[in-house]
């Protein structure tokens, strides 16, 4: 599905992520941890070239994505008049949730179809409702985005990326900014998409979560992908000691 | 207050005010227009382009209307010689272009990164990110402040008098001149200007209720 090969990346030449290859097949829930400064939401930024890799090649399902850097580093213009077609296929959900907050929930998700997909506006509303629906916020449809709690808002922010009927949904540490009672309801929808079979990459520190809906584990540190395993090989690993650190550090904080 | 010389006036005061209001809606447009182009190109990636739009700001905010008015119209570049409305128009526009710029600049860049970010993400073009994404929110941040500079225009718009342009001040002017009364002549004009302004005042209560996200 998704392919990343020898990406790296660095800001003003200090190297922030170096030779990352990570194929993630379709179906396939990838999970990304590793602590903080680790990369982890530097790589995921890459993949949707929200950051412009310094080197490297993503290819979405065989087919080559082509970017380019301007001067200040950004991608170019022209780049970005020509990602349309690998943006509408890659779905992101962002930690600060990001809705576009002169707009109701409704709006947020009828926006991308509309205008990117010239999707008719009946159509998108009729999806966008069973969407709502979906994560149990229809009723909030005419709302808008400051008017909702972290978790809800979070739910449109997943929905709204599903309206864009993506092939694969990045996740950048999607449960971080929410209130920890909260937590569970975003998990929840995360679960059932993964259940329904959703290509998805979760960069998160929710270990529990990470072990029981990933089918593989991304261990990174300093810039570098670590060890690659199932959750059982990730979590019952002994010979790597820094990854076992990690994860007793983590267990530790959640208990 | 002598009415008879309200009334004898009253014409002339009407098509002056009308020709104010004609110039001031036009240079309106124009600097609005101008001045967008001129902060993105403030905000672009190009070093051309921003050392361009600085130059703008820094010169035609720095120097007054009334020059501007005085070069356009008495010693016009290139000899091209412009009616008095059109050097009116042509340079208030100029003027407040680069006022409007630096407000529409502030509004776009106070727009949440995230938020674009997630327009990018989605997969809309720059120019469907500007309009569906950045603009609509930066119109609600800048309506105060640049409904303040359209009010400055207005009251500014006096100046293209000097260049000869019938305009309300004008008007003023003649009438007072030939009766020197100051409440029948001067007096009733600045009841004319406080009312324009406050159709602009008026107007930016509206949009501002208008375009209130719905916080309840």
């Amino acid at each position: 599905m998704i392919l990343v090969k020898g990406l790296k990346k660095s800001f003003r030449n200090k190297p922030v992520l170096s030779d990352i290859d990570l194929h993630v097949r379709e179906g396939e829930v990838v999970s990304i941890i590793g602590p903080s400064g680790a990369g982890k939401s530097t790589l995921l930024r890459c993949m949707n070239l929200l950051e412009v890799p310094s080197d490297g090649q993503i290819f979405l399902e065989n087919r080559p994505v082509h970017f380019r850097t301007n001067r200040q580093g950004k991608l170019s213009f022209r780049s970005q008049l020509q990602l349309t077609w690998y943006r509408t296929q890659v779905g992101m959900v962002f930690q600060h949730f990001n809705l576009w907050t002169h707009k109701t929930v409704l709006q947020n998700l009828i926006e991308g179809p509309c205008t990117v997909k010239k999707v008719p506006k009946a159509e998108a509303v009729k999806k966008a409702m069973a969407l709502l629906e979906k994560v149990g916020l229809a009723d909030k449809a005419h709302d808008y985005p400051g008017d909702l709690s972290g978790g809800q808002q979070q739910r449109v922010a997943i929905a709204r990326a599903l309206a864009m009927d993506p092939k694969v949904i990045l996740f950048d540490e999607p449960t971080s900014a929410l209130d920890p009672e909260l937590v569970h309801e975003v998990l929840d929808i995360m679960a059932k998409l993964a259940e329904e079979g959703m290509t998805m990459v979760i960069v998160t520190h929710e270990m529990n979560f990470a072990r029981r809906v990933s089918d593989r584990i991304v261990f990174m540190e300093k810039g570098a992908v670590k060890k690659i395993g199932t959750p059982d090989e990730i979590f019952n690993n002994k010979e790597d000691a820094r990854l076992h650190q990690f994860l007793r550090s983590m267990t530790h904080m959640a208990g | 207050m002598n009415w008879d010389i309200i009334s004898g006036y009253g014409d002339m005061y009407l098509q002056g005010a009308l020709t104010t209001l004609k110039v001031c809606l036009l240079a309106i447009v124009f600097s609005t227009l101008l001045g967008f182009f001129i902060a993105l190109m403030r905000l672009s990636g190009s070093r051309i382009l921003r050392g361009i739009a600085f130059t703008y700001v820094w010169v035609f905010r720095g120097i007054p209307l009334m020059l501007v008015l005085f070069w356009l119209y008495y010693a016009p570049p290139f000899d091209i010689m412009l009616p008095a409305f059109v050097a009116g128009v042509v340079g208030m526009s100029i003027n407040s272009a680069s006022f409007k710029s630096e407000i529409i600049r502030a509004g776009l860049m106070s727009v949440n990164k995230g938020q674009l970010e997630a327009a990018e993400a989605i997969g809309m073009n720059p120019f469907q990110k500007m309009f569906k994404v950045r603009l609509p929110q930066a119109i609600r941040l800048v309506i105060p402040p640049y409904i303040n500079n359209c009010v400055i225009m207005m009251k500014e718009s006096a100046q293209v008098s000097i260049i000869t342009v019938p305009d309300l001040m004008m008007a003023a002017q003649k009438a007072y001149n030939s009766t020197y009364t100051v409440a029948e002549t001067l007096g009733v004009a600045g009841a004319v200007y406080l009312t324009l302004t406050s159709s602009l005042m008026l107007l930016q209560f509206i949009t501002e209720k208008k375009l209130r996200i719905n916080k309840h």
